[in-house]
């Protein structure tokens, strides 16, 4: 089957609303199964086998990628909830079985790059299943502010949830205090945890960077007068042994500067947060004012930090020379 | 030799998409009469060793390009710039956000967002430490371009993708997103390059064909008429966190993708 004919295939069941075939199709494709499966049209039953990947196409997702991009310009928006639809349920499903990690991912990423947050109904369902699943489905003997004491595979378990959870949550939403309440406690358990040399690790970062998106995301103000600063120190301080971190780190700034450009509304409350004391005194200190400049700098927010933090001398008044 | 051809063949009668990549292979193969084949007598003894063994042929082709056996094949000068081109989509996803190290769901939700910064008709630099990404797929080969006087810099994202014979994926996506990026790099950021041969271009429905006049570079050569192709070499791919040890910086163009009326 080439991958137009495939293509047509996947493209009619999403817009035929027809989940069970549909899913079949795109597990099989994460999976990067060869073998056809088999999908009923009327009485006659066609063997779709997902096609190889071309010279430079980059992995198994790029091809529902497209289907993403095609269906999202049409005008009927069914086809796309239903292919968000059998995402979302293929992930749920995954996640809750403890399939392989690989493929949890590969439909984490699905997940996100369909935009399930633009979705009013699969919305609010996701960002529940995931907060439960969170909670009480990981497991845990301990509160899930916890969860940088895990190692190994369930705690990449938890970083693909909360990845997840994160990609479906809007900007600025209407939230509970007490879930604010919550994602705060995560990223000030965080921080304190990722400080000892022994869990300051790869996956632990990577964690803590999402629970201070998570924040960023419901307090900007907040997060733009403690905690960028506060992140910026653990990265610094840990970056000397895992030389990786900084880069991460500022890509992360980076992309929050273009994320604000599209949001000015958001960049505007997390702007409103800078002149706060502590960033004062992290830039006048002697320790890791330059990458905390640097950072402010990536997010795109330096001119208002300067402005803030670092006011310049009123220039003397201009008195003329010569009455 | 003999078992060789009998299992391309074998491939080539059972699935017809891979005809012109063992039509390749065999007109790749050096000899007297064919010089500047780029497939060296003792890569074609290696491959024949395969053919006895178990696995599939294409397995074998795969195991045997310059990423497994840099030493069997021609390695080509250095260029001051390589450069690659991808769908908008594409070099956001996977050389921008996510790498095999940190691929995130969070960080692809909000693609749309980097059309404000990266429209098309827009180019200019990118720092390369805050690049998540590769260069390319890890385990495969990466391919570039460079400038050369027989072609043009190309404004059109249309024109360019079709010079360069990209596969059906790029071309849809860059359709869809109206727009195709080229990446610019110093060649010495990249490493090694090499002539491609019928092995780095063995997929099906390929459209590369073997460049045996004893040239230094490969050339895929375009499907519709009027684009002579543009010289090509490839390169194991690269993380861009290793880029960025030798280069601060990479350009990149996005170039307006419009099909012809």
């Amino acid at each position: 089957m080439t991958r137009a004919e495939y293509m047509d295939v996947l493209l009619k069941l999403a817009d035929d609303g027809r989940p069970a075939p549909l899913k079949l199709l795109i597990a099989a494709r994460v999976r990067g199964q060869v073998e056809p499966v088999d999908v009923e049209f009327g009485d006659v039953t066609v063997g779709v086998a997902s096609p190889p990947l071309e010279r430079d196409e980059p992995d198994h997702n790029a091809i529902l990628y497209t289907a993403f991009s095609i269906l999202r310009k049409e005008p009927d928006a069914r086809g796309l909830e239903n292919l968000r639809r059998a995402v979302k349920e293929l992930f749920l499903a995954a996640l809750e079985e403890e399939e392989d990690l690989a493929a949890v991912r590969m439909l984490a990423r699905l997940v996100g790059h369909l935009r399930l947050v633009d979705s009013e109904e699969l919305r609010p369902q996701l960002l529940n299943q995931l907060y439960a699943y969170l909670d009480m489905g990981l497991g845990l003997d301990r509160p899930f502010e916890e969860v940088l004491r895990l190692e190994g595979e369930p705690l990449d378990r938890a970083i693909v949830a909360f990845d997840v959870w994160l990609s479906v949550l809007p900007i600025l939403p209407d939230l509970s205090q007490h879930l604010a309440a919550k994602i705060k406690a995560i990223l000030t358990k965080s921080c304190g945890i990722v400080d000892a040399p022994q869990f300051a690790l790869e996956r632990q970062f990577s964690f803590l960077f999402l629970a201070f998106r998570a924040f960023t995301k419901l307090k900007p103000a907040d997060v733009a007068s403690e905690w960028v600063g506060e992140v910026c120190r653990l990265v610094a301080k840990h970056s000397v042994s895992r030389p990786n971190l900084k880069g991460r780190w500022l890509a992360a700034c980076q992309h929050q500067d273009v994320v604000f450009d599209a949001n000015p509304k958001w960049r505007d409350a997390f702007v409103r947060g800078l002149g706060s004391n502590k960033n004062r005194q992290r830039l006048q200190g002697v320790n890791g004012a330059e990458f905390f400049r640097e950072s402010l700098k990536l997010l795109g927010v330096w001119e208002e930090a300067e402005a803030k933090l670092m006011p310049r001398p009123a220039s003397p008044e201009r008195v003329p020379l010569a009455a | 030799m003999q078992k060789l051809r009998d299992s391309l063949e074998a491939l080539s009668l059972g699935d017809n998409s891979f005809r012109q990549a063992v039509e390749n292979v065999l007109a790749d193969v050096r000899s007297d009469e064919n010089p500047h084949g780029n497939l060296a007598p003792n890569l074609i003894s290696l491959l024949e060793e395969c053919c006895d063994g178990s696995g599939s042929v294409e397995q074998h082709v795969w195991d045997h390009q310059f990423l497994q056996e840099p030493l069997l094949h021609c390695s080509s000068p250095l260029r001051p710039t390589l450069r690659r081109a991808m769908a908008w989509r594409w070099f956001i996803t996977y050389q921008v956000l996510s790498g095999s190290g940190a691929p995130s769901a969070a960080d692809e939700s909000e693609i749309d967002a980097w059309k404000h910064r990266l429209p098309a008709g827009r180019c200019g630099p990118l720092e390369t430490r805050t690049l998540l990404g590769r260069t390319g797929k890890e385990d495969r080969p990466c391919w570039w371009t460079f400038d050369h006087p027989d072609c043009t810099v190309e404004e059109d994202g249309w024109c360019y993708a079709h010079q360069l014979s990209l596969g059906p994926s790029d071309i849809e996506q860059a359709r869809l997103d109206e727009a195709l990026v080229e990446v610019s790099i110093h060649g010495e950021s990249v490493g090694p390059i090499f002539k491609p041969t019928s092995l780095e271009g063995f997929w099906p429905y390929t459209l590369f064909r073997p460049e045996l006049t004893g040239a230094d570079h490969g050339r895929t050569v375009p499907a519709e008429p009027g684009f002579a192709g543009r010289p090509e070499v490839v390169s194991a791919s690269q993380a861009y966190s290793e880029v960025a040890k030798t280069t601060e910086e990479i350009e990149v163009r996005i170039l307006p993708y419009r099909e012809p009326i």
